[in-house]
């Protein structure tokens, strides 16, 4: 069988190797990137998976709007990208925010805004929607304000979120409404997503708590309350016809995912065609948003060169560093297990790696 | 020159990836998608029980002690590496009837569960 998977990574390298060359990217496979503006935050939430909670040293800079401008650029002329998320952090809170966003609209790129909404008023929604933001990203974590406020350790959050959650409704814009489960919080589930279905949302992204950055193994959901939420989640998403995903891995081999027909299962992304590699605050690229490991350090002044295996996701090179990184074996070497089943995707081995955190797969 | 030999880069890659799947097509290898985005869960079967064993790598990472928990196994126990798939048990839930979100809202404001701000708004 060896040969028939040489073979069919081979052909996917052509694949992506002329796409690469061509410069014609599928809509459906990227290249797309993360880009975590800033690490200030309006919040202070304990389920934070932002990789500088535990290391500190990762967001000591921040790109200022010009140095963001110039790296998009970059990221633009030598791959190809058409969309970009924007994270943070809160990356409202970026004082260059507008100008980076009407900087991507101006060169046509497309963008997704990942917020807490706290920022986000009518005028906000308005520019971001005049300015390319196709989908918007807002997370509701209970159904009454002081499981919300108590998570995310902001007095008013809830109901700022919500009152944003009306801004975009209002707007009739596209935005997907976000659940982290925790322990703290889950047995809310069902009217959570209510709230979110009745505000208008396009989908619904059900995460459980996933440790890393801040979140400690104590606020992990057990896998009964996983399995009891997502039965709910299922149903909403049938009854109310809204696309409903689990992106934070969640193993087949912990829950049978077959009968939640109506909900999407993501997996680890890392090293595949559809992988969407962050950059951090200061510039620096990681295989995802979740993981700390660093794999260059491209900040605008300098100058770097995506290996042409960055289409996959598998290695990316920096220009005058050593070595290569190979992401798909870092991703391995940490977690220490292949993945269970080819059928399978892999879990998310960056929350594996993290201190005090058993490997998520052993959840 | 460089345009040239770009689009001889393009050729020669296209032609490729053409023998590639050719060949794949010969072998009776159906690739699809590279890779799903989604797993996507089988029918359930009726298979009694099975038990599945992951395959350890060669140790490379030290994995950080997993903190006790209700219903862990002992501190010292070995690690388990297999595991027991159980009969699926669950069939599909069934599709409930749809309900449009204006029924769901009028509902959630009467039952208040809007902050004020936000129902006056609705």
């Amino acid at each position: 069988m060896a040969w028939r998977e040489k073979l069919a990574r081979w052909q996917r390298q052509l694949l992506a190797e002329r796409a690469r060359l061509t410069g014609r990217w599928s809509p459906t496979t990227g290249p797309h990137f993360i880009l975590e503006l800033t690490s200030t935050c309006n919040q202070d939430c304990h389920y934070c998976y932002n990789v500088w909670k535990q290391k500190p040293a990762l967001a000591e800079t921040v790109l200022d709007a010009a140095g963001w401008c110039a790296l998009i650029a970059k990221l633009q002329a030598e791959t190809g990208c058409t969309r970009l998320t924007f994270s943070g952090g809160e990356p409202l809170t970026h004082p260059g925010f507008g100008e980076i966003l009407a900087f991507c609209h101006a060169r046509g790129l497309e963008s997704i805004l990942i917020t807490n909404g706290g920022l986000l008023d009518a005028d906000a929604v308005a520019f971001c929607l005049a300015h390319g933001v196709r989908m918007f990203e807002l997370t509701l974590l209970a159904a009454e304000p002081a499981t919300h406020d108590a998570l995310t350790r902001a007095p008013g959050s809830w109901e700022r979120a919500l009152s944003a959650m009306l801004c975009l409704q209002q707007a009739e814009a596209a935005w997907c409404g976000v659940f982290v489960a925790t322990r703290r919080n889950v047995q809310q589930v069902r009217e959570t997503l209510e709230l979110l279905i009745a505000l208008d949302a396009s989908a619904l992204m059900f995460n459980r708590c996933n440790p890393g950055g801040a979140a400690q193994l104590a606020l992990m959901p057990t896998v009964a309350q996983v399995r009891e939420a997502l039965a709910v989640v299922n149903e909403l998403a049938a009854r109310y016809g809204v696309f409903a995903t689990a992106s934070i891995p969640i193993m087949p081999c912990l829950i049978e995912t077959g009968p939640y027909r109506h909900v999407h299962f993501g997996f680890c992304s890392a090293g595949r065609e559809n992988a969407y590699p962050t950059l951090g605050p200061d510039g620096r690229v990681r295989p995802c948003n979740h993981s700390a490991t660093v794999l260059g350090w491209f900040i605008a002044a300098g100058s770097f060169v995506m290996g042409r295996r960055m289409v996959q996701g598998l290695v990316l090179r920096a220009e005058g560093s050593s070595e290569p990184s190979s992401i798909e074996a870092v991703e391995i070497a940490h977690c220490g297990w292949r993945r269970c089943s080819p059928d399978w995707g892999r879990g998310c081995s960056s929350s594996g790696v993290s201190p005090g955190s058993p490997c998520s797969w052993a959840w | 020159m460089k345009r040239l030999m770009k689009r001889v880069k393009v050729w020669g890659v296209s032609a490729l990836a053409f023998c590639v799947s050719a060949a794949c097509t010969f072998f009776g290898i159906d690739f699809g998608p590279p890779t799903p985005t989604c797993y996507i869960p089988p029918e359930p079967t009726p298979t009694p029980e099975m038990v599945t064993c992951y395959e350890p790598v060669v140790p490379v990472f030290k994995a950080t002690p997993k903190p006790a928990m209700p219903g862990d196994t002992p501190k010292g126990a070995p690690l388990i590496l297999c595991y027991v798939m159980p009969a699926p048990t669950l069939t599909p839930t069934p599709t409930p009837e749809p309900e449009g979100r204006d029924v769901l809202r009028g509902r959630l404001l009467a039952e208040g569960r809007f902050p004020e701000s936000v129902a006056q708004e609705l």
